[in-house]
């Protein structure tokens, strides 16, 4: 058994892959790192060319033929987006006062196409890391990698071997860390000094204000889903129980100046 | 999966730790970047007006005065720097093809003294193809809304700095 590890500047972080096997890992890594390239490139909200920009260009009733690779991770967006009735939503909400604009309701993905009801642009920030880091494992399973780790900053899911995480809020608070393993973990930071400032996931999903400050860590069998369910956290607190218990994850929440918080059913 | 949360003793040390990670040696770099290329050892010191010329074309300040590159036949080249922040200090590996533009980029090693985590999805670096005179700046090519992004930031500098530093220092191309 040989282990390597290599870093690369990916979706906005440090990406750092770790496989442990007997075959060509330096290849394995290699593929891991262009599936991550490829959603970057693909799911970029601010590239002319992403598949993304595309979407924004229909007009209401339109629909565009999207690639495999967007429509799978929009059709997830989507599921999460009904399942969290809109407290995650892919779709970029109206600035806080304006009338209510396009939502997730206004996006209907099948047979890898794309249509809308309205125009819209799409935002895949809470969810397209943790997709990225989906892909980045399935490829180091296809190339027979015995145990790996695909980490996106602190946003990671590995198999075959433990992984710690120190979970590290901007704001002040007890020093805690999370093991996982055969799964993924991702966690999303509101900080009060510029959640009005707050990424298009990290708005009220209710009235597009800033979310109140916080720091949720969410453990779940697949990161896309980990990485989403942290936004769900963030906007609804304990509210988010059942559709953490749903999809079998676990969800820690820490507001300032609270003690943490497991969300549970 | 498996997962368990664990409240650590709320001990100083604990709340500022050192992390250091090595992913390559420079010999692996040099194998893993120009394999089966005979790289010839080409370092440079910078003078002051090399430094300065640096600083107004990247808009980065210049730490270090040594270049440590290598040059192959065909005019490619690889640089070996330090990326300094903050809290942060990273070594990376970048190779230029012979008309400059970035060929790959390999993180060498990461060290940083806080436990600060680096996330923010709607950053997008795009180093690849990147050419001196093509800035990587924040909120153009560099999304950043909050301020985790330290590490990514500090890279995208080095980047631009040693893409002048080749323009500046090696032959024009």
């Amino acid at each position: 058994m040989r282990r390597i590890e290599r870093a690369r500047p990916l979706l906005g972080t440090l990406v750092a892959v770790r496989a442990e096997g007997t075959g060509a890992l330096e290849r394995a890594v290699e593929s891991a790192f262009a599936a991550i390239a490829e959603v970057e490139a693909r799911m970029s909200a601010h590239r002319d060319d992403s598949d993304l920009a595309a979407v924004a260009r229909l007009g209401a009733g339109e629909h565009a033929a999207t690639h495999p690779l967007t429509a799978r991770c929009l059709w997830l967006a989507l599921a999460l987006a009904r399942a969290s009735d809109g407290a995650f939503d892919p779709v970029v909400p109206e600035p806080a006062g304006a009338a209510r604009g396009a939502s997730w309701r206004d996006l209907r993905v099948a047979r890898g196409a794309v249509a809308v009801t309205r125009p819209l642009r799409l935002d895949l920030g809470g969810i397209a890391k943790g997709y990225a880091v989906d892909r980045a494992i399935a490829a180091l399973r296809r190339a027979g990698v015995a145990a790996a780790t695909v980490n996106a900053g602190g946003d990671l899911r590995s198999y075959g071997s433990d992984e710690w995480v120190a979970l590290a809020p901007r704001h002040a608070a007890p020093p805690v860390a999370i093991l996982i393993a055969d799964g993924a973990l991702a966690s999303s930071d509101v900080v009060a000094t510029t959640a009005d400032r707050g990424a298009p996931q990290h708005r009220d999903p209710d009235n597009g204000g800033p979310l109140p400050p916080g720091f949720a860590s969410v453990a779940a069998p697949r990161c896309a889903v980990a990485d989403a369910l942290t936004k769900v956290v963030l906007a609804r607190g304990a509210a988010a129980g059942p559709l953490v218990a749903r999809l079998r994850a676990r969800a820690f929440l820490h507001r300032p100046g609270r003690a943490w918080q497991e969300i549970v059913a | 999966m498996r997962c368990r949360f664990v409240l650590l003793a709320a001990a100083p040390v604990l709340a500022s730790p050192a992390w250091a990670t090595t992913y390559m040696t420079v010999d692996q770099a040099k194998a893993a970047l120009f394999p089966g290329v005979a790289l010839v050892r080409d370092d440079r010191v910078l003078t002051d007006a090399q430094a300065a010329a640096i600083r107004a074309r990247s808009g980065v300040s210049v730490h270090a005065r040594t270049v440590h590159s290598w040059r192959a036949p065909d005019g490619a080249r690889l640089i070996v720097d330090q990326v300094l922040g903050k809290h942060e200090n990273i070594t990376l590996a970048l190779a230029l093809d012979p008309a400059g533009a970035v060929r790959a980029l390999e993180i060498l090693d990461y060290r940083e003294s806080y436990g600060g985590q680096v996330r923010d999805p709607a950053w997008r670096a795009q180093f690849t193809g990147k050419r001196d005179g093509a800035p990587l700046a924040l909120g153009q090519d560099i999304r950043n809304n909050s301020g985790g992004t330290l590490s990514a930031r500090h890279v995208a500098d080095g980047v631009r700095r040693l893409l002048a530093t080749d323009r500046i220092v090696f032959a024009p191309h």
